[in-house]
């Protein structure tokens, strides 16, 4: 039984039920009000970005869902690296800024995990190496310290460049 | 080293990690939340926002008009639209220096982080080293414990740990020629320097005590190093035992180390440039892995390194899961280790190889063994290097030992596993 989803600019998208699942949303969702066959609307993701999550849960659906109780675990996740990441998913999440943090919103949004860790890995990946002034330039951020704040706070943290 | 860096006093941005975030590794965060209140960089939507690079002409408010059209637009820092909730998830996937930078970027990061700072270093340490405690008031000890020492942050335990300057305790297993025999070893680094600001690499001073050899102390002087510039944290260590401090002096010195760090895991070799007959491997786990864990153990700490696992009462299944090194071929494997304890059976399945292999488990004095089946006859070089019976002993016998959260497989080629163990079944309770 196909599942229709609707996206927040009302575009359909008809996909199955598996790929629908890997989402833990609409997977508790399709559980409580069943197979109703009418269009689930997503109000909070828009077409385009809906169709990457898509795509993505295609690729995916053959995978094992991760048990509560292995996300819960603290040593899987110590083995999360940031760098640890599928090849195909790697070329998936090569995406401008805006489209990666709306799919890191979609994701957390609709509940797949394993996307959002994707998402959330890749900014990691993008903010690791860098200098504050790239970080700002990279992400639109505005540097809000006084010179003297600057300059205070570049001193606690010397440590830690030096560590 | 740890510091403290929440010196500004407007402290208002509210948002903190749960205190169970260690434990709560999948936070669900499925209600969208209030992004954090930030300024941000206001420019035009056509300027791309990898070619701006001047802060200096634009205007400081949340949205602005574009030429005299009068169309609002929206302006996006995507990092900073995140919900708070969202953006404190995914600080957890930065190492701590990339936090400390990131807080330097603006004053609404600086607070959030430093807000959190304690709880997000608290999920690296635990994380990171593999800690693994049913009472989290035993992390708590930890930290609070080492040599007297105060500790007063989770920042001072991680950056301490994360130049191994601690104690460890495991086993070597001596070279062929001895006959595999293992002796129990520990070994404490003292102190940690810097050798080079540009590489990384650290210089340590050491001992090591051989509690079965006469309870000798060496001293130990090595290298911990560093694999990249924006790293801080080492993956290798050499050392080499150079003074007989204490002990018989039949201990032949000086004897050559060289080894790899997983975590709170220490495994690697003596003799590295010996025959194959002539290699030894040993494996050292952190003291603070020790304590209060799912296996309790059933002699001091301080006289014996080894745990029984048999005799305790709460016997659950366990799950074994790490880093196997196959010291001779120098190849890393992730396997994982099922065992149940209620009916001495287990499995043991290679995480890239789709397969696993069915043994049975029993006592043998203080240490537990894994007796494998004799693997197929035909087609032997196909087998993996799991196979243990096709380079080890008949019946294909491997010593397991607990050593704190982690077990220690002694392999008699002489090679060595190292598996984490976390509890599962009813001892979840406490997560």
């Amino acid at each position: 039984m196909p599942v229709v989803l609707q996206a927040s600019d009302n575009q359909q998208f008809t996909i199955e039920k598996a790929v629908a699942e890997r989402s833990m949303l609409l997977k508790n969702m399709l559980e409580d009000v069943g197979e109703a066959g009418e269009p689930i609307p997503l109000p909070n993701v828009a077409g385009s970005i809906l169709k990457k999550v898509i795509e993505y849960c295609e690729h995916h659906k053959e995978d094992p869902v991760p048990s509560a109780e292995e996300d819960k675990d603290a040593f899987e996740s110590s083995r999360r690296k940031a760098d640890d990441i599928d090849e195909w998913d790697a070329q998936f999440i090569k995406v401008g800024n805006e489209e990666l943090f709306e799919i890191i919103l979609a994701a957390n949004y609709l509940d797949i995990k394993p996307l959002l860790d994707l998402g959330c890995k890749t900014v990691a990946n993008m903010i690791k190496g860098k200098t504050p002034e790239q970080i700002r330039e990279m992400f639109n951020i505005e540097n809000d310290f006084t010179p003297e704040e600057e300059d205070q706070i570049r001193r606690e943290n010397e440590w830690a460049a030096d560590a | 080293m740890g510091q403290d860096t929440s010196s500004f006093e407007d402290t208002e941005s509210s948002a903190h990690l749960p205190a169970d975030l260690d434990f709560s590794m999948n936070t669900q965060i499925s209600k969208p939340a209030e992004p954090l209140v930030l300024r941000r960089h206001n420019k035009a939507p056509s300027v791309s926002s990898c070619s701006y690079s001047s802060s200096s002409s634009w205007i400081s408010d949340t949205t602005t008009l574009v030429d005299s059209t009068d169309i609002m637009v929206s302006l996006y820092s995507p990092i900073q639209d995140l919900p708070t909730d969202l953006l404190l998830h995914l600080l957890r996937y930065l190492p701590p220096l990339s936090l400390h930078t990131l807080s330097r970027t603006c004053k609404p990061l600086h607070k959030l982080i430093a807000a959190n700072l304690d709880a997000l270093y608290r999920y690296h340490t635990i994380a990171r080293f593999g800690l693994s405690s049913p009472h989290l008031k035993h992390y708590h000890a930890l930290r609070l414990a080492h040599e007297g020492i105060q500790e007063q942050t989770w920042a001072d335990m991680y950056w301490r740990l994360t130049v191994c300057k601690t104690r460890w305790v495991g086993w070597a297993l001596d070279r062929a020629t001895n006959g595999f025999e293992a002796y129990p070893m520990e070994f404490v680094i003292r102190d940690v320097g810097l050798l080079s600001k540009r590489k990384g690499d650290m210089s340590i001073d050491a001992v090591c005590r051989w509690r079965s050899v006469g309870d000798a102390l060496t001293g130990v002087s090595g290298t911990l190093s560093i694999p990249s510039h924006h790293s801080t944290q080492p993956t290798s260590i050499s050392f080499v035992e150079h003074t007989l401090l204490r002990g018989p002096n039949t201990i032949a010195l000086p004897n050559r180390y060289v080894g790899s760090i997983w975590g709170s895991v220490m495994i690697g070799w003596y003799d590295p440039g010996g025959t194959r007959d002539m290699r030894g491997v040993f494996g050292v786990v952190m003291e603070e892995c020790f304590g209060e864990d799912c296996i309790a153990p059933t002699s001091n700490l301080d006289d014996q390194p080894l745990f029984d696992t048999l005799s305790d009462g709460r016997q659950v299944i366990f799950n074994y899961s790490g880093m196997l090194t196959n010291v001779v071929e120098g190849t890393n494997y992730s396997v994982a280790l099922r065992v149940d304890l209620r009916s001495n059976t287990g499995s043991l399945a290679i995480a890239n190889g789709n397969s696993s292999r069915p043994f049975t488990l029993c006592a043998s004095g203080r240490a537990l063994r894994v007796q494998l089946p004799s693997p197929p006859s035909t087609n032997s070089e196909a087998l993996s290097w799991w196979e243990i019976p096709r380079f080890n002993g008949p019946e294909g016998e491997v010593d397991l030992r607990k050593v704190g959260n982690g077990i220690l497989g002694l392999f008699r080629e002489p090679a060595l596993g190292v598996f984490y163990v976390r509890p599962c079944g009813e001892d979840q309770n406490y997560r």
